[in-house]
This record gives structure tokens, sequence and C-alpha cells, in this order.
């Protein structure tokens, strides 16, 4: 595909530029043009878009033929079927192009994953730069551009490089786009991270001794120093990147796209030289992310190193502050001074080993991050009583219903109503509204995150929020998987995603829902109140019902 | 007549113990244990034997509910060790005292640090909603794993048990077993038939028990624990406060 010349093109935002503003520019890749800036865009969403990630499957070219595609195969759906979908292949050179019927189960959500720019005649510009679709609150986000018949829309796409923690731009892509996906390699996030962990450290460490396997004896005698001298690494956190931070601007989601200056533009190209190299993890960043049994890499300085379970092999080494999940089995460990750990941020590969236990501690005991998850603790607070304590009020008009559809059956009667009467001591303390599991759960308004997900009945969690004009939401049922950047002391934005619709029992006769509670604020301390006669919850739960009607008639135009 | 009747039973009776001992021949008893109580698994077999009599025993109390939705066998897993057994009645028989009516946090952290599995405490406290401390364990004993629990309290004021639970291995009667431990401790009968792969029963003060596998995505999703594919049809035990009653 011959390339136009484009040069180094400008896709200037203006800043004060607001989400569904008009008349605004934004760069995309054309077929047959490659980067070009275009007008007149207006930022939208959607549920669901057409491509997918395939499995290794079988793509039935007919009754009686058929061809493999591989792992991680980039196809465009064309028609959909709970069995089986009609596919057309894109991100292969060999098939691309290729149409086909595959079982609907093989297919993935692109947003799970990080494609690579391989083809140089194609992506000449792009080679070696990364691209995430960008989904916030269970939609995709798009733009429209142009005006009647030259109306277009792009799905949006975060551009990273080796060298930023942060994307270095958004990329508008069509999604009728054909050669683009000729030829790139995806990734799944957690292997997109840490590729671009060795890119970094290749560029910055000459003498890193990598991610290689060494044989090293455990020492035998005294407690075992695992600590080497290898320079600290940087981590670029793809997966844990807030989607709705723009280019340039690491804090918390505003409401204007940020300007896209011309050297955010020329990030996006390869020919901008290297720059710097992002900062390795502070204490802080540690303090404010994940759970309160977080534990970490305690040490000042150095690495420690990961071990196999024979603990005779060095796999890896561990920077310092690293957040670690301790992974128990069923079986005491072979030497008592080490302990089994998980790094959550790392690719599945490589995420986990043995290391040194007088090296782990929990986030809020070790001495580098106590202070930092004290401070953090004090700020969310903070943030939250300055919630509580802003202006405006629960009422009809102030929010947006909690899922992006509407429930399956009215929350009105039977069994999922508020003050419904479950056995003969309990009343009902929600609203049931019923979904589909792994449904988003977006936050009603704006506030703070309390708490959660912490274990709430029957295998599910919950999370709660104060928003703002002080009243409080827990949002229950909800699957265990944490909403992207959700932790304690979080602020959210209304609509951002909070959780996912969860199922009690797992696999049961209970639908999927989401179980809305709602407390003026008025009073302090536990939802939940043992013991207590009732709803057994705190004395200023209010009946939501009449809330999420209104809510529900503002966003879907009808209510039960 | 009722002599002829006499013998039936009889013979019917040997033939279950022999069928019983053919099959414990079979059993594998290559598990490794807590070095704390090494010597216990080293003991002769009268040990295994005891810990496998009181195991069919229990499962046989289950009744109805678990045997007619086929509880029992979860993906992978060795059979349970006599020693693994009895760290299971030891989780059920903790989680019976914590929901005791005057039980307290520190009754609970007492009694897991007399077991030596070196409890933590970790603190998650806001203004608005209250306190939430979360109790895990260091040292679990052989065949458990991720003890966890949640107590929520105001300032100043005793905390309640909100949710307790551990997870037991994969094993082909660890549905069985566990329910079986669930039911010892808790002085219950059988679960209530609700759910599919979901054995639930309603106690005293607002609690609740269950027994369930975990799917693979059950365990990924954890937000506290941490995953392994080897962990599909891991056992989870809690007692919480009800939420959703049928």
């Amino acid at each position: 595909m011959k390339l136009l010349s484009n040069g180094l093109l400008l896709a200037v935002l203006t800043s004060g530029y607001s989400y569904g503003a008009s008349a605004e520019s934004f760069l995309v890749w054309k077929d047959g043009k490659g980067l070009a800036k275009i007008e007149q865009c207006r930022e939208s969403s959607q549920e669901r878009i057409s491509l997918k990630v395939s499995d290794r499957a079988e793509l039935a070219l007919s009754v009686r033929e058929s061809v493999k595609i591989e792992d991680k195969t980039l196809v465009r759906a064309i028609k959909e079927n709970p069995q089986s979908t009609r596919v057309q292949v894109l991100g292969s050179a060999q098939k691309h192009m290729t149409e086909g019927l595959i079982a609907t189960q093989k297919l993935q959500s692109l947003g799970d994953y990080v494609l690579e720019i391989q083809d140089v005649q194609t992506g000449r510009k792009l080679k070696g730069r990364y691209l995430q679709v960008v989904f916030e609150d269970g939609q995709y986000k798009t733009i429209s551009c142009g005006t009647g018949k030259s109306a277009q829309r792009f799905v949006v796409y975060n551009v990273f490089n080796a060298e930023n923690q942060q994307p270095v731009g958004r990329l508008g892509i069509g999604e009728n786009e054909t050669q683009f996906f000729k030829s790139i390699k995806i990734y799944t996030s957690e292997e997109a991270d840490h590729l671009l962990n060795r890119q970094l450290e290749e560029k910055q460490l000459p003498d890193s001794r990598g991610s290689s396997a060494s044989t090293s004896k455990p020492p035998s005698v005294s407690p075992p120093h695992a600590i080497s001298t290898t320079a600290p690494r940087g981590q670029h956190l793809i997966i844990k990147v807030p989607l709705n931070i723009k280019p340039g601007a690491p804090s918390e989601k505003s409401t204007t796209i940020d300007s896209q200056t011309e050297q955010n533009i020329g990030a996006i190209q390869t020919e901008v030289p290297f720059q710097v190299m992002a900062a390795p993890e502070t204490a802080a960043q540690v303090a404010a992310t994940g759970t309160a049994i977080d534990s970490v890499v305690c040490l000042k300085d150095g690495t420690l190193s990961v071990r196999d379970e024979s603990l005779q092999n060095i796999l890896f080494q561990a920077n310092k502050l690293e957040v670690v999940k301790i992974a128990q089995g069923f079986v005491a460990p072979k030497d008592p001074r080490y302990i089994k750990v998980q790094f959550s941020a790392r690719s599945a590969d490589k995420n986990t080993g043995w290391v040194a236990k007088e090296y782990i501690q929990l986030k809020s005991a070790c001495e580098m991050t106590k202070p930092a998850v004290q401070a953090q603790r004090q700020q969310a607070n903070q943030a939250a009583v300055a919630v509580a304590g802003a202006g405006g009020a629960l009422s009809g008009d102030c929010c947006n219903f909690p899922l992006a559809k509407r429930p399956t059956t009215s929350y009105k009667e039977g069994m999922r109503r508020f003050a419904w009467r479950r056995g003969a001591n309990r009343i009902h303390a929600a609203c049931d509204l019923y979904g589909s599991v792994g449904d988003a759960v977006n936050a009603v308004n704006d506030g703070v995150i309390l708490r959660g997900p912490y274990a709430f009945y029957g295998g599910v969690y919950a999370v709660e929020a104060v928003h703002t004009g002080g009243f409080v939401v827990r949002y229950g049922e909800v699957l265990g998987k944490v909403a992207a950047g959700i932790s304690s002391g979080t602020k959210i934005a209304k609509g951002r995603a909070v959780g996912f619709v969860g199922q009690v029992g797992g696999h049961g006769k209970l639908s999927p829902m989401l179980h809305f509670e709602l407390y003026s604020g008025k009073q302090e301390g536990p939802l939940t109140q043992r013991g207590a006669k009732g709803y057994q919850r705190r004395g200023d739960l209010l009946n939501p019902t009449d809330y999420l009607s209104r809510w529900e008639q503002a966003k879907f135009g009808a209510s039960y | 007549m009722n002599k002829q009747r006499g013998l039936v039973f009889i013979i019917l009776i040997l033939a279950a113990v022999a069928l019983f001992f053919a099959s414990r021949g079979k059993i594998s008893s290559a598990q490794k244990t807590r070095s704390a109580e090494s010597a216990d698994a080293a003991k002769s077999a009268d040990a295994e034997s005891s810990g496998q009599a009181a195991d069919s025993a229990g499962a046989a109390n289950v009744g109805a509910g678990a045997s007619s939705s086929g509880a029992g066998s979860t993906a992978g897993g060795s059979p349970a060790t006599a020693l693994e057994l009895q760290s299971l009645k030891k989780m059920t028989d903790i989680l019976a005292l914590a929901i005791q009516p005057n039980a307290r946090e520190a009754d609970l952290l007492k009694a897991l640090t007399d077991a030596k599995q070196e409890p933590s405490v970790a603190a998650d406290n806001n203004p608005i909603t209250g306190e939430m401390d979360i109790v895990r364990t260091q040292n679990p004993p052989a065949g458990t794993r991720y003890f966890h629990a949640q107590y929520f309290g105001a300032e100043k004021k005793e905390k309640f048990a909100q949710h307790l639970s551990f997870e037991f291995k994969p094993g082909p009667e660890a549905i069985k077993q566990a329910i079986a431990a669930v039911q010892a401790s808790l002085h219950v009968g059988a679960p209530e038939p609700t759910r599919e792969n979901f054995y639930e029963w309603k106690l005293k003060d607002g609690y609740c028990a269950w027994v369930a596998p975990l799917a693979e995505k059950d365990l990924k999703n954890n937000p506290f624990n941490a995953y392994s594919p080897e962990d599909k049809g891991t056992i989870r035990v809690a007692v919480e406060i009800c939420e959703q009653e049928d």
C-alpha cells in the first residue's frame, strides 16, 4: 500500500475542549493516506466494536474446508451468533481478509490486548509504537468526524512507547480499516508491559542482567540476603494506566481533552529521538493503589532475587517497593525463610516466585511505604469528608443510573424490591438491579471510593462510595475484579466504572445483579449492623426506588 | 424369615467394610506436611484410617442435599490426608468460634495465634463508613490456605465479624469433606439444596455458612488472593452475615 507523504501533522486540540463539543480536529489513520488530521470531530462512545481477538481456533471456510488461525489473531466480527460468528481475519499476513465461521467463545474483547505495529510499509511512522483501545465505563471511546456524506467514525486508541509510562498520544482508527491491521502483533496487557520494561532496560541499563535465569544457591546459615546491586528499573503500567488520563496529564480525570502538542504528536511517530526514562514507582504511588492487605518488597535500595520452587535458580529480580500478593499453597514451604509471591503488574509467564520472607511486608508496615500509606489515607479521608460536605444533593435529577443497560426485570417487585421481607428477621435493604455478569457498574455521581471491593456475600463483593452532596452508596454483589484505578480514596466522576455485576453463588440460581443500597450520609459507621432488627443496616438507610426510577427514566426513556 | 433378613443384613455390612478397606489401599499417601506437624504425619496408618473413617461417617451424614446435587469431586487434587482433614476441622471450628454471640476479634486472633497460624491485621478505615479490619494468616494448616476475615465497627466500639472464610484443597471428596466439617463444627444438618455447586446453611444471629468450589474466574478475580491455574476446584468455606436468602 503506497503511503502518501505526511510529514509531521499537527492535530492540535485546544485546551478547554469539552467532551461532546464539535469542530475539533483529531489525528487518525486512514487506509490509503496514513496519518491524517481530520476536522469537526465529536467524541462519542459505543458498547461494542467489531474488532475482536481470537484464541487459537478453526476457521470454517465452508462445510468441508477449514484453516487454523493462531492465538491472538485480530479479526473483525461480521455477524455474531451465540454459537458461531462470521469473521474476517485481519491480523495475519497469510490469511488477511479471509472470511469464515469461528466459535464465538474463542473471541475476546480487544480491550484486553495491546497492538504493536510491525510492518514498515504500512506503519513506518508508527513502528515500535503500541496501541491500546480506550475503553471507559463499559464503552469504547470513538470520535465522529465530519458531517453528512463525509461523516466518519473512528475508534480511539492510546499510543504507548517504551520511554513513557503514560500514553504519548491518541490515535483514531476506523473500524473498517484493513491494511493497517495486516501486520501487527498482539500482546496481552501483561505481556506488553513486560516487553516495554525490557526495552526500557535495554536502552537504559547496558549492563543489566536482564531476566535470564542464573544459578545461585540460597545461603544455608544466616538469614538470606538476596540484594543485588543492579540499578532499579522503571516499570510501565500499561494495565494500570487509568484509561481516562489524557496524554501528558498524569492526574485526575478532567472533562476536557488536553492539548496535543507538536511534541506529543511527534512522539507518536518514530522519528522522535529517545526521551528521558520514566522514574521508578514511588512509595506514594504504591500507597495509593491496591488493597489494604497488599504487601511490598520492603527494600530501601537494590533488588530482590526471585527464585524458582527449588530455590536454587534465580528467575528474575524484583524492584524495591514492588507490590505483591502472597501466594499460599496447601503445603508448607520447603524453607520457612522463603515465601511465594505474585507480582500483579508483571506478565503472567513471569510473575510468580519465591523470595526471602523478611523482605516482604504489608505496605502499611514497611518503613519505606508506611508514611506514604498514612498520608494517602489521610488525604483519602479528607477527600471523602470534602465530598460529603460539598454542594449538591441527592435528587431525582442529580445522578446517573448505575448500569449502562436497563435491568432485565423490574426492581420494584418481589424479592428484588426494597423492603421485601427476607425470612422472619430481615428486610431487604436494597433494590436489586438484574443484569449480566461483567456488566459495568457505574458511579451514580461524582465522589470518592471509601472502600472495596471487599467480601460481601456468597462469593461476591461490595464497593462503598460517598458522593457529592454526602449520600453514600454501597454497590453490592459485584465481582472481585477491580475496576481500573479503583481503590480506597480514588476520586470518581459520575459514570465511571466502580465494579462489575456479579452473581451470588457463582453459577447458581440467583440472577446476576447489582445490589444497590443508598444512605443519606447523616450518620457514620459501618453500613451493616449486626443484630439490628429489620434492615440490619445503619439508621440513615434510604429507599432508593424513586431515585433509581427517575434516573432510569432519564437514561432509557422508560422506567419499570 | 427374620433370621434370613438378619443374615442378609450382616452380609451386606461385611461387604461394605471389605470394599471400604480395599479402596483405601489405592489412595495415595504421597503428601508433604507442615513442618510443625510432620511428626503426626509420620505416624502409622492407624492415624490415616481413623481420619478416613471419620471422613466417610461425616460424608454419610451429608444427606440428600449434597448427594442429589452431585457433591463430591472437584477438578484435580489428591485425596485429603488425615492431617489435612484435621486442619479442615480446625478451621471450621475457628469459624464457629468467631461467630459466637459474645466472641470478639481478639478471641479470633488468640485462637489463630494459639494454633500457630501467625495472624496479621490490616485496617481499612474511613470517617464515613467506619472501620474494617482484615485478618489474614501467614502459616495456614496443611490442606488449607487464605484465611480471610473482615470485622466492621465504629471508632471505639467493639467490632463484629461480617465475613470469615478459608480455602480447602481440591480433591475427589473435597466438597463432601468440607460439608461434613461445617456440619460438625456448626452443628447443622444437610445444606439447603437451592443452588448448583453452592451449599448453604442459615445460622443463628443473622449468619449464613456456605461451601462452594471455585471456578477459574472466581480465583482469578479475587482482589486479595494470588491466582494460579492449578487452583481450579479449590473449595471455599465461609461464614458471613446473610444477605440474599432465597
